[in-house]
């Protein structure tokens, strides 16, 4: 088959790869329909997530039908539409059985790499590394989907897979972002990052009774898209000298509610400081560039909460802890806890309180996703999102 | 004789673990034509390798209730006559292996 694979730093190519095939009688393999390039997938492409080898399958968002099943997959049958989380879950251990589904105790093999980075392991995910399991990913034709009796969420026929595929990850990841920051009536949030998961952690605020919602960017056209489709009020971090003291003053000086850094690792910002980040990251001596999240610590409200679902790989520097305690700030944060979200969001869908497609600026074929991913990197074309197609 | 420890935590009642532990099948591959030489049902297991067993050892598992609803704690000590320093890595590895059997039904791969 033809898969996306990771060749190197900014470099993948789709190639001839095997057939997955069933490996566990809990497994199932599914012909992919639709699959996408994900923010976090370019922390990939861009080299500065560990453990990734040449030749390793792309892609954790993906949905298609359901080709094969082992003999312990009882609830799925050939045929089948499903879209897939991208966390894989036993649905068995105690992290499971408690909707901790990222942190299933038992779907990564390499768990025993992980807890050496880390401290413990987290869940296996597909096409993350091999810290995260060494799984084939998505963006292929076919993919092996282990634990198929826990994850895959059916589709009935009459949903268009571009509604469905954003269940996998990042309309989840959105909405957990939200739903940590516990929106209370008259609260503003602010959102870093108004890529696809920024989109919909916006949306989602809104749905959950946000007052007000700040989005963050230096894109002009994403900054427009969450103004025009989100309601979203704007802020471009390049037209001022401090972000936190623009929201403070954006909020009459209590600065927002709740803060969700929906950027991660790879930030961007201005001045001195983000030259000292980049160099220390260059240098291996910072493995992430904090900003967004530094930011979001100053500007948040006393006693406010700031929601990490930005993707980071390892340790930061010149962390504001002070801040936090002096403050009473409170984290959260967490790889998604995708099957938590799966069914309550694809009835908000099907009901129409939430229209994943709008944030989709480019299909492209399977074979072009080379193409994509350089597209996606440069925000080229005004690129937001990317589907691919096999 | 190289001496580890280690635990882990199976979400299962200890009487069904103890029960997976006795039938020397599902144990570990330190355990592979063991025998037993001591047993307090449901809370304790020791056995030595028999003569001409690839690695000797001598071990013991111990069970306990986890708090709430966290399944049981096992504790192994192991003591093989072995060089290296490979023998904790490989029995965190046949521990998580047994969890996942345990919990799942399969290996995870």
């Amino acid at each position: 088959m033809k898969a996306t694979c990771w060749m190197g730093k900014k470099h993948v190519e789709v190639r001839d790869v095997p057939d997955p095939q069933i490996l566990n009688q809990r497994d199932a393999v599914v012909r992919v329909t639709s699959t996408a390039i994900c923010g976090s997938d370019l922390h990939l492409y861009n080299g500065f997530i560990p453990t990734m080898k040449p030749g390793d399958i792309l892609g954790h968002e993906f949905m298609g039908e359901v080709m094969e099943v082992g003999r312990e997959v009882k609830n799925l049958k050939p045929g089948d539409r499903v879209v897939v989380p991208f966390t894989i879950a036993c649905g068995k251990c105690w992290h499971c059985r408690h909707e901790y589904f990222s942190l299933c105790e038992n779907s990564n093999p390499n768990a025993a790499l992980a807890e050496k980075m880390m401290g413990h392991a987290a869940s296996g995910a597909f096409g993350y590394s091999h810290q995260a399991g060494g799984y084939a990913g998505g963006q292929a034709e076919f993919a092996r989907v282990p634990f198929a009796d826990v994850g895959p969420l059916k589709i009935s026929k009459d949903l268009s897979d571009d509604h469905a595929l954003f269940l996998s990850d990042i309309l989840p990841t959105g909405y957990m972002g939200a739903e940590m920051c516990n929106i209370q009536p008259g609260d503003t949030v602010a959102v870093w990052g108004c890529g696809p998961v920024g989109m919909f952690a916006i949306q989602s605020a809104f749905l959950l009774g946000a007052e007000r919602v700040i989005a963050i960017d230096r894109f002009g056209y994403r900054l427009d898209l969450a103004r025009d489709k989100c309601s979203a009020e704007t802020l471009n971090y390049e037209e001022v000298d401090s972000v936190s003291d623009a929201l403070i003053e954006m909020t009459a000086g209590r600065g927002p509610d709740a803060c969700i850094d929906a950027v991660g690792m790879e930030a961007h910002s201005h001045g001195f400081e983000y030259m000292y980040d980049r160099a220390k990251q260059a240098l291996s001596l910072e493995t992430d560039r904090p900003f967004a999240v530094r930011e979001a610590i100053m500007a948040c409200r006393n006693g406010g909460t700031i929601a990490i679902i930005g993707v980071y790989a390892g340790v930061v520097d010149a962390f504001p802890l002070g801040t936090i305690m002096n403050r009473s700030l409170t984290i959260k944060s967490g790889q998604c806890h995708v099957h938590r979200y799966m069914r309550p969001l694809l009835s908000r869908i099907e009901n129409g309180e939430i229209d994943p497609t709008m944030v989709i600026t480019h299909r492209l074929r399977l074979a072009d996703a080379a193409r994509g991913y350089e597209m996606f990197l440069n925000k080229e074309d005004h690129c937001e999102k990317v589907v691919l197609r096999p | 004789m190289v001496h580890v420890t280690k635990s882990i935590t199976v979400s299962c009642p200890r009487q069904q673990l103890f029960q997976a532990w006795r039938h020397l099948e599902n144990l570990p591959r330190f355990m592979e034509h063991a025998e037993i030489t001591d047993e307090q049902p449901n809370e304790f297991l020791a056995w030595r390798s028999r003569d001409g067993s690839d690695v000797q050892n001598l071990g013991s598992v111990r069970l306990r209730d986890a708090p709430a609803d966290r399944g049981t704690e096992i504790e192994v000590d192991l003591q093989c006559e072995t060089t290296g320093g490979k023998m904790a890595a490989c029995l965190a590895d046949d521990l998580r292996r047994m969890k996942q059997v345990i919990e799942t039904g399969e290996v995870t791969r």
